[in-house]
């Protein structure tokens, strides 16, 4: 594979396969299901999948796990959409004027741009993807442990920070819990028990698909079990495919929102942090600064709908950049692909392209056919999709509950993998209750392994030099000064602003 | 990076139900909470670097495997005494705390979860999945019907068990008494 395009066409043989195919439609289905039933968010959706595809060839693994995470925008939308709840915390931008277009009888265009505007979104950033995707390889053919240790600790720094905002105890201390977690059982160079205390069930560490499901899907249900809504159900009209086919007048004002919010996503996505949510909330603002019919936003404009459903989809599509180039996922959804990855004995990072091209290419190119799968998905079922909304919340929660135990037995058939998910969903719980994130959690789990390793290889290289972790090369100083960066200027940023407001408000006094 | 817009504050401009007050009072709420997390997570960092002690940290060169908990264990302590003295700030984002019917709830729902994984060896996937489901659903039904829970808790156990088996080749527990071989 000499360039993209080769790449891409490559792509789209090993994607193409009946086997990929299938893949592809069944993640699609699976991940318009998790996005649209509400409680179930994408992270509790992937903990759910993840096991089940262990057992699969690597590219069919990666390429479910990717259609998944793209259908959970797609059914996210559809919540916000029809019922003002958004199914994800992407989609809350849309429920704004989408639910606003529903109320005036318009739910079906809103629905039939939004699966417009994903789709022209994330097809422009798949062959963004493409294009950008060589130039990454090349700088990780650098990469030695020193460089690894820099971009997968200072990425752990950045992202259990930028996942909670400003505080620095939220993203601190599950972030520890999480690495914390990861050196228990039987470490991987020496084989040394660690933390096990002689127990047997403990030798095994703990899995990470017991975490997905406690920490993400049971909590997430605790929560919505102690909130009165688990009581209520939704009334929904029906709505049919041909009601969902926008008016010209709807696409013609969709078409500058939509490649403004698919730029902007496609930028945002290359970021750490939450590039999804935060590219539907930048779009939006564009769109009520620039937009021809700004004045309409909020009472259910096209716009408001168009402009965030192309970033959001254009962000999740170049978010997998950073993880497929560099091993290091930006989202907890993400993170999976990582596990997925190890489980079949690929280590994801730079190498990836060169020496995996099958899996990085087919998944590229599965993404275009993950695209199209769920535009024809998405309107054409959309009937069975609103029959799914109706489920009532003591059928869902059980059936949650029992797909959560089933696949983290089933993830390696370790009994103790399933009563971990108490004492994970009891943390997952009180830290929710306590304002502390849960993703940091995730991320420290499966990437403190990692972190080790990178760290005593590089210091067995550099004899024992501590320094080399930060100065063997160009490469960890550029990522160290990054990191630093990013942990330094918003602090300044927000002292510099307050203090102009503050005295802006001491002259408006005088 | 950090200055990430609030994806929780924004859903406040869709349902717009919150006032400052109750905004204050949750997060007051939600700083008790952290305390208590904070006090537990030094306990536990403290109990971790304990059982850290016997692990070999190994020389400058050649890093053994009680390098990483030592690293793990200043952090734990760290984050914690971060989490003790750190204030949760009145936002959007500050959970809502459960009223005394929805936590007896959460603790009937995980009290059923916590004897649904213990009894999954004894009894097998099956018939614990049939207790546990069933309880589940009677907690949260609107009806308060156990037939309707019941019906629920059969459905859902059958399903799942037989996706697993069939469709996924995932032998689930059987249990000491095989029913299905009964």
């Amino acid at each position: 594979v000499n360039n993209s395009w080769e790449g891409l066409l490559y792509g789209l043989e090993v994607a193409l396969t009946p086997g990929n195919l299938l893949a592809a439609l069944a993640g699609a289905l699976v991940g318009t299901l998790l996005g649209i039933l509400p409680g179930v968010g994408p992270v509790a959706g992937a903990a759910i999948i993840l096991p089940l595809t262990f057992t699969m060839e690597p590219t069919a693994a990666l390429i479910v796990i990717a259609a998944v995470y793209y259908g959970v925008a797609y059914g996210g939308s559809t919540t916000a959409i029809l019922m003002n709840i958004p199914g994800e915390t992407s989609s809350v931008m849309t429920a704004i004027d989408g639910h606003q277009m529903t109320r005036q009888g318009r739910a079906g265009p809103a629905l039939g741009i939004t699966t417009i505007a994903s789709f022209v979104a994330a097809m422009g950033s798949v062959l963004l993807v493409a294009l950008a995707t060589p130039f990454f390889a090349d700088i990780g053919l650098r990469f030695g442990p020193a460089e690894f240790f820099a971009i997968t600790m200072g990425g752990l720094i950045i992202l259990s920070m930028a996942f909670n905002g400003a505080s620095p105890a939220s993203g601190v201390l599950p972030l520890f819990v999480g690495l914390g977690l990861g050196t228990v059982g039987t470490e991987a160079v020496t084989g040394e028990q660690r933390f096990t205390f002689g127990s047997l069930a403990l030798a095994d560490g703990v899995s990470i698909v017991s975490l997905g499901i406690g920490v993400f899907a049971i909590t997430e249900l605790l929560v919505l079990i102690g909130t009165r809504s688990i009581f209520s159900r939704p009334s929904l009209t029906p709505i049919r495919f041909r009601d969902c086919i926008p008016t010209r007048e709807d696409l013609r004002r969709s078409a500058a929102p939509m490649g403004r919010g698919g730029l902007m996503g496609f930028v945002l996505g290359l970021l750490p942090g939450p590039s999804q949510v935060m590219s539907t909330f930048f779009s939006y603002r564009v769109e009520q600064a620039v937009g021809k019919h700004r004045h309409e936003l909020g009472r259910g404009a096209v716009e408001g709908v168009a402009a965030p459903e192309a970033a959001n989809n254009a962000a999740a599509t170049s978010s997998l950049v950073p993880i497929l180039a560099l091993g290091l996922p930006f989202s907890a959804t993400l993170a999976f692909m990582i596990t997925a990855l190890q489980v079949q004995g690929i280590t994801p990072g730079p190498l990836l392209i060169t020496e995996r091209p099958d899996i990085f290419w087919g998944v590229i190119a599965s993404l275009i056919i993950g695209n199209v799968v769920l535009v024809l998905l998405n309107l054409n079922l959309i009937s069975l999709w609103v029959r799914v909304l109706r489920v009532p919340y003591d059928v869902l929660v059980p059936s949650i509950f029992a797909l959560g135990v089933a696949g983290a037995f089933g993830a390696r058939y370790i009994p103790a993998d399933v009563l971990w998910i108490i004492p994970l969903a009891i943390i997952g719980y009180l830290f929710r209750r306590s304002s502390l994130g849960i993703v940091p959690l995730l991320l420290g789990l499966i990437l403190g392994p990692l972190v080790e390793k990178h760290l005593r290889e590089s210091l067995f290289l550099s004899g024992g030099d501590w320094s080399y972790l930060v100065a063997s090369s160009g490469i960890t100083v550029g990522i160290w000064v990054v990191v630093l960066a990013a942990l330094l200027l918003p602090p300044i940023a927000r002292r510099i602003t307050q203090r102009s407001s503050t005295r802006r408000s001491t002259v408006d006094a005088g | 990076v950090s200055d990430s817009p609030n994806p929780a504050a924004l859903s406040e401009h869709v349902d717009g139900e919150r006032t400052p007050g109750t905004a204050r009072a949750h997060a007051r709420v939600a700083t008790r909470v952290r305390r208590l997390v904070a006090v537990g997570a030094l306990l536990v960092g403290a109990a971790y670097l304990f059982a850290s002690w016997d692990l070999d940290v190994g020389t400058g060169a050649e890093p053994g495997p009680g390098l990483m908990p030592c690293v793990v264990a200043v952090g734990l302590v760290l984050g914690a005494v971060l989490a003790l003295v750190e204030r949760v700030e009145p936002s959007a984002e500050v959970e809502e705390p459960p009223d005394r019917s929805g936590t007896r709830r959460q603790a009937v729902v995980l009290g059923a979860l916590t004897a649904y994984v213990a009894a999954l060896p004894v009894l097998g996937f099956l018939v614990s999945s049939v207790l546990a489901l069933t309880a589940c659903s009677w907690t949260i039904t609107p009806q308060r019907s156990l037939r309707r829970a019941t019906i629920i808790g059969v459905a859902i156990a059958l399903v799942v068990d037989i996706a697993f088996r069939l469709l996924l080749n995932v032998n689930l527990p059987a249990g000491l008494w095989d029913i299905r071989a009964a």
